[in-house]
């Protein structure tokens, strides 16, 4: 800190070198950061300890019936149990592979419609009302026929999700590829490029950011999805587990599962936004102004 | 520097077949680089067509500096986008290099008053863009972005995005982009309209020290009279739409010219006048 001592003092008043006052600023910045990191975690920490704390307490003291709420000890035990066990092993795994598969499969469903329908805007004025109408069928009525169709297994279940996320994708992307700078459009104009090179040069970039965030609603819906069609009709999976433990009151189970779920949909809602970081990093750049 | 390259040794140059290919089906080279008469438009409108541009008869020579001025909504724009192709003029001849206009023409450079710099691209990545559209190979591009960069004094912003760039800076690129292709034929929209008054001059400055070493056309529309007078050799006045040439002033003052001292020359204020003259006597009440 030695920029520090060589402030001098005049007639009382002290006197701040540029350097100084730019040092200051910087430690000052870097202060109230730390300040406010520490801040944010006191307030996320206290908040659950507080909410776990007066759950474990009310079911101890049988305030509430545990039977009924369970109790995060209890939860927190079952879980550790579970690792390990058929619930990851053969449940989970089933669950996520249905998930995948029936994001993925929305996903290029979802986005080659959508692509179709920008570039070639008759499509999309002839298909618009069609696609409106079919998105407003509420699809958890479908889920029996689609057991009907495909059995008990991961295809029914696919399925039901394909019925819904599709339309995610496609709505979701329709509002992004459409959503370009008309500027840019002149540009592309201007520079000669074709309609397919408009596409892929100046509007799918554009989209990207939008598209990321749609992904991200993708995939949590496909999550939804397979779990919905499970509890109401598999033979294996998360949600299968879940009306079981239901059924049979193992309240802390019964958490334990649904922890478990949003554990893994988290880690892997972070991975895709990791994988996506490269092309979004111009947003932020932009966003930020500097 | 720009432009020779592509009417004297189209060898090396951008998209060398497709100057070829335009070049071959030339009907009649009469010197003129636009050949515009009685150039009519009309647009439809909510309210169902309008007459844009009423009969605009104007001829730009190879070479020449010509600049357009007219009350704003008088469809100058509309005549530039007609001249690059971008839209069909409905009566009347329009021809740009003999023939009708078409936007892929290499030959044509176009500059807008917004940057429209894409934000997903570095500096240098939007540079690029114009070579992409003509078919320019990737080492190439590079190479030929960087040298274009350097003219805007842009060297060291070449992987930096929009975000980081000043308004002006912005302005450079584009006008790298477009000079970046070599055009024969420089279309200019209000190039300079976004920029602040002292960022403007210093803008016309280097624009006119860049010209220094071209060998093409100007065509240039502004709302500016002294960048008309600054930069060319003829200014146009369009008339209140439907547009019509409403005049044409020759600029002989001598070159080189300067954006700051030419101004305060007798000379300067007397075309000055002129011009605003003509101009004042096409603005209708309502842009008032
Ligand atoms: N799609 C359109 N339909 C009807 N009028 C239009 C349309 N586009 C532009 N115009 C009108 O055409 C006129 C000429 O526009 P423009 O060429 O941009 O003028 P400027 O001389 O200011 O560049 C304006 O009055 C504008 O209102
Ligand atoms: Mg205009």
């Amino acid at each position: 800190m030695s920029t520090i001592e060589s402030s001098r003092e005049v007639s009382g008043q002290v006197v701040v070198s540029a350097e100084e006052g730019k040092q200051r600023l910087l430690i000052e910045a870097q202060r109230s950061e730390r300040r406010h990191l520490i801040q944010t975690w006191c307030i996320r920490v206290g908040f659950i300890i507080l909410w776990l704390g007066s759950w474990q307490l009310f079911a101890a003291q049988r305030i509430l019936n545990p039977v009924f709420i369970g109790e995060p000890s209890g939860i927190w035990h079952s879980f550790t149990g579970m690792l390990g066990g058929s619930v990851v092993t053969t449940d989970l795994r089933v669950t996520l592979f249905e998930s995948i598969v029936g994001f993925l499969a929305s996903l290029i469903i979802g986005l080659s419609v959508a692509y179709c329908f920008v570039r070639f805007s008759i499509l999309e004025r002839a298909f618009r009302p069609i696609v409106t109408a079919v998105n407003s069928v509420p699809r958890i009525a479908l889920i029996p026929i689609f057991i009907i169709w495909f059995g008990f297994g991961p295809m029914s279940k696919i399925a039901n999700i394909i019925s819904f996320v599709t339309f995610t994708v496609l709505l979701g992307a329709i509002g992004a590829f459409t959503a370009s700078d008309r500027d840019h459009m002149l540009l592309s104009k201007v520079l000669g490029f074709n309609e397919r090179e408009r596409m892929w040069k100046f509007v799918i970039p554009n989209a990207v950011p939008a598209l990321a965030n749609i992904f991200e609603l993708a995939l949590i819906y496909s999550f939804l999805g397979a779990i919905t069609a499970e509890m109401l009709g598999g033979a294996q999976g998360v949600g299968v587990r879940l009306v079981l433990f239901a059924n049979q009151y193992q309240t802390n189970n019964y958490f334990a599962v649904l922890f478990l779920i949003v554990i893994v949909t988290v880690a892997i809602v972070q991975g895709m936004r990791l994988l996506l970081k490269r092309f979004v990093k111009w947003r932020e750049v932009e966003m930020r102004g500097e | 520097m720009m432009g020779s390259k592509i009417r004297n040794s189209p060898k090396d140059s951008a998209g060398q077949s497709m100057v070829n290919q335009y070049r071959s089906n030339e009907p009649k080279d009469n010197g003129l680089v636009i050949d515009a008469q009685n150039v009519g438009l009309w647009l439809n409108g909510s309210e169902g067509p309008v007459e844009i541009l009423n009969s605009i008869d104007l001829q730009v020579r190879n070479g020449e500096y010509v600049a357009v001025v007219g009350p704003s909504g008088s469809g100058k724009t509309m005549f530039l986008s007609a001249v690059a192709g971008l839209e069909k003029h409905t009566s009347g001849s329009l021809r740009v290099f003999g023939n009708k206009p078409v936007p892929e023409d290499p030959r044509l450079g176009f500059a807008m008053s917004r940057d429209a710099l894409l934000p997903w691209r570095t500096a240098r990545g939007n540079v690029e863009l114009s070579l992409e559209a003509l078919g320019v190979p990737a080492n190439e591009r590079r190479e030929r972005a960087e040298q274009a960069l350097a003219q805007v004094d842009l060297s060291d912003y070449a992987d930096v995005y929009r975000a980081q760039l000043s308004q002006g800076m912005r302005q450079r690129v584009a006008l790298a982009r477009t000079l970046v292709t070599n055009p024969s034929l420089l279309l200019l929209d209000e190039p300079f309209a976004a920029l602040d008054a002292q960022t403007r001059i210093l803008m016309q400055e280097r624009l006119m020290k860049l010209l220094g070493s071209y060998e093409g056309t100007v065509f240039l529309v502004t709302h500016d009279i002294s960048e008309a007078i600054l930069l060319c050799d003829r200014v146009i006045v369009f008339s209140h739409r439907p547009a019509h040439v409403a005049r044409e002033i020759k600029i002989p003052l001598p070159r080189p010219r300067s954006a700051v001292h030419s101004r305060s020359t007798p000379e300067f204020q007397q075309l000055y006048e002129e011009i605003w003259d003509q101009l004042s006597r096409e603005f209708s009440v309502e842009d008032i």
